[in-house]
């Protein structure tokens, strides 16, 4: 891959909770318009990694350049560079979708109303649910919300903490489908997951074992993964 | 700027929404107010300035007169139950007996209070074993200096923990001595009035007769007490005070049901907030604005009913409507301060039982030492003093001052002054807590 294509470069990332070392030297990278799937363990470090990136969190070491800009020393850039979809839906319960929607796409420059009529937003299906109050939405439906939400600065990667768990059939093939549209389109994609499924549309697959990240045949499934991953 | 004004005017909407849900608890609260109110009065009317009223009333009106020949009081008041207060003379003159006269012939203070004429060592010393409630000193000359104008001072001891018995004695002697100064304004205006036609000369002959005028007028007046109601609420009626207790109380137990309101945001969002430029004070700000609009709209229309019941002439005959008009706008900082407490209250810790027990236990702490209860008046000094470190005191006095209309700024000032503190310690709580729940505090 040439370096004029790469989107993404992580270097190094190192994380403590406390005494214990989560990623100790945690590195991967990815061209513009791929997919890059992390699996391994629960608490292995993958959620740690990605609200690192995502500037939730702060490494203790390690750099990571997004798109040519340094999002550990730019973090205002990183938070309009990247769209990050957390394993917990970061929506504000009591409101409606719309609302929801409206907190995020008041300063964006992308047109609400727009999306919802014919963009991103009416693929995920969100402008069939906007007066619902998310408390009231099913877990599909919040993924969506989430993912629409996520959206809001035009990202040019997209990160998810796994966007599948505890979703029907139905949920995890439109979001499948978003994701590649939205690869199509030229964006980035890091999915941390635990399906197998949606390791099928990554490019790249990285295993996270003992705080680094080691990248694995993409064809591997079943045993031969878990292999492994443990 | 947008995002921040943006999620403000959201959360406003989401209290807005929450409403109806919180009407019925608000109706419940504001029952238990006027029940507080209620009973605060009747514990009054029992304890203090209405019973003395009360006594006095019945004493003029005859109906005791059975029980005066027996020796009893009209409200069984016995001799042991009597409230002992000590007078030490020293002054020497002869109006001394005149006073004493005078005292002796209020049946209302002798109904309920047993005088006791001591020298001042024996005084102090019963003071110490809690066997009066009071001792008053009159120093040599003060008699003569009431009337010459050289106000020798009466001096009152209390003992340390003087209880509601040493508050109504007080709340007379304070009567009794704004009387004598009103008597002695009189004496000076003829004073001044002699000087102003020329009769300087005649004063000094028209003195004596005039003391002895005043020494009639207001010595013989054994029917002060029946017409000088005495309250231990001080300048506030006692409904007038249980209507700003009332109001204290409501907002600080209407906490309570913010809480499910003021449930912190997902620490992912408070995180992206944070990079999309809405920090955690502008976070936290967002949440009281939304509980300070709650805080007014309710407000409002407590005040609109308020204004229906007067209008119908069911009751608050002693309130006028500008009153309710500057109440409102004393809800205002008092609002805000309630806001950003509750809020200060959610982020000391995530467990809701936790937080509604500190708001609970909070009021009723605040209330209590505050007077939202009983009046200050009748409880220990001690207490007057911790109240000045609670928010609620300073909100009851602000309310108090729509009555006294002594409105004051400095209120207003240590309400706001208390609501940003909280704000801002909410603020610090939110950014700890998310650093803490996200491992930025790593110790290896």
């Amino acid at each position: 891959m040439e370096e004029k294509e790469l989107s993404v470069k992580v270097e190094g990332i190192v994380k403590h909770y406390g005494l214990r070392k989560v990623l100790k030297g945690a590195s991967f990278e990815a061209g513009q318009g791929q997919c890059v799937g992390i699996v391994g363990l629960n608490g292995s470090g993958k959620s740690t990694l990605l609200s690192i990136l995502a500037g939730v969190q702060k490494a203790d070491r390690g750099t990571a350049v997004f798109q040519g800009v340094d999002i550990f020393r730019n973090r205002k850039a990183a938070g309009k560079l990247i769209g990050y979809v957390p394993q917990e839906n970061p929506l504000i319960p009591d409101l409606t979708v719309k609302d929801n929607l409206k907190l995020w796409y008041c300063d964006s420059p992308l047109d609400m109303k727009q999306q919802l009529k014919e963009g991103f937003l009416h693929m995920l299906g969100i402008d069939k649910m906007l007066r619902i109050p998310v408390k009231k939405l099913s877990g599909g439906m919040k993924k969506r919300v989430s993912i629409g939400i996520s959206m809001w600065a035009d990202p040019k990667v997209l990160m998810l903490d796994e966007p599948s768990a505890a979703l029907d059939l139905v949920a995890k093939k439109d979001i499948r489908d978003y994701l590649q549209a939205y690869r199509n389109q030229g964006g980035t994609v890091i999915i941390a997951t635990h399906d197998e499924d949606e390791l099928n549309i990554c490019d790249k697959i990285y295993v996270v074992k003992d705080g680094t990240l080691q990248e694995t045949d993409r064809t591997l499934r079943g045993d031969r993964l878990l292999e492994e991953i443990i | 700027m947008k995002r921040f004004l943006m999620l403000q005017w959201l959360e406003m909407k989401k209290y807005w929404k929450a409403l109806p849900a919180l009407i019925p608890a608000a109706v419940i609260l504001v029952l238990v107010a006027c029940g507080v109110g209620l009973t605060g009065q009747k514990v009054l009317k029992t304890m203090t300035a209405d019973n003395v009223k009360n006594l006095v009333e019945d004493i003029s009106s005859g109906q005791n007169a059975k029980s005066a020949e027996t020796g009893e009081t009209g409200t069984n008041i016995s001799d042991s139950e009597k409230i002992q207060f000590g007078i030490a003379v020293q002054d020497k003159s002869k109006a001394v007996k005149l006073v004493k006269k005078m005292l002796g012939e209020i049946k209302s203070l002798s109904a309920i209070m047993d005088v006791r004429y001591i020298s001042e060592e024996e005084g102090r010393e019963l003071l110490k074993e809690n066997k009066l409630v009071a001792l008053m000193i009159v120093r040599e000359k003060t008699i003569s200096g009431v009337m010459n104008g050289n106000n020798v001072p009466v001096e009152i001891v209390f003992p340390e923990d003087s209880g509601y018995e040493a508050a109504i004695f007080k709340e007379y002697a304070d009567a009794a001595a704004g009387m004598l100064s009103a008597s002695q304004a009189a004496i000076y205006s003829i004073y001044d009035f002699y000087d102003e036609y020329g009769r300087s000369t005649k004063i000094e002959k028209a003195l004596d007769r005039m003391n002895m005028f005043y020494i009639a007028a207001v010595l013989g007046r054994e029917d002060y007490f029946e017409k000088q109601e005495v309250v231990a609420t001080g300048e506030l009626s006692v409904v007038q005070y249980y209507i700003c207790g009332g109001i204290v109380l409501f907002l600080m137990f209407f906490a309570i049901v913010l809480v499910p309101l003021m449930r912190r945001n997902s620490r992912d969002i408070a995180a992206r907030l944070k990079l999309a430029d809405v920090g955690y004070l502008g976070q936290v700000t967002a949440s009281v604005t939304g509980a300070f609009f709650l805080y007014l709209v309710v407000g409002g229309m407590v005040a609109a009913l308020a204004a229906a019941v007067k209008k119908s002439d069911f009751a608050l005959k002693g309130i006028t409507y500008e009153q309710m008009g500057t109440a409102f706008l004393m809800l205002i900082p008092a609002a805000f301060l309630m806001a950003a407490f509750t809020l200060f209250v959610c982020r000391l810790t995530d467990h809701v039982f936790a937080q509604v027990m500190i708001l609970f236990f909070a009021g009723l702490l605040q209330g209590f030492v505050s007077g939202c209860f009983v009046p200050k008046l009748l409880l220990p000094k001690i207490f007057d003093r911790i109240a000045e470190y609670f928010p609620a005191y300073y909100m009851i006095e602000g309310f108090s001052c729509v009555f006294t209309e002594r409105m004051t700024e400095d209120h207003v000032i240590v309400m706001l002054g208390f609501g940003t503190v909280f704000l801002i310690i909410a603020a610090v709580l939110e950014r700890f807590s998310n650093a803490t729940h996200l491992g930025r505090r790593v110790s290896s």
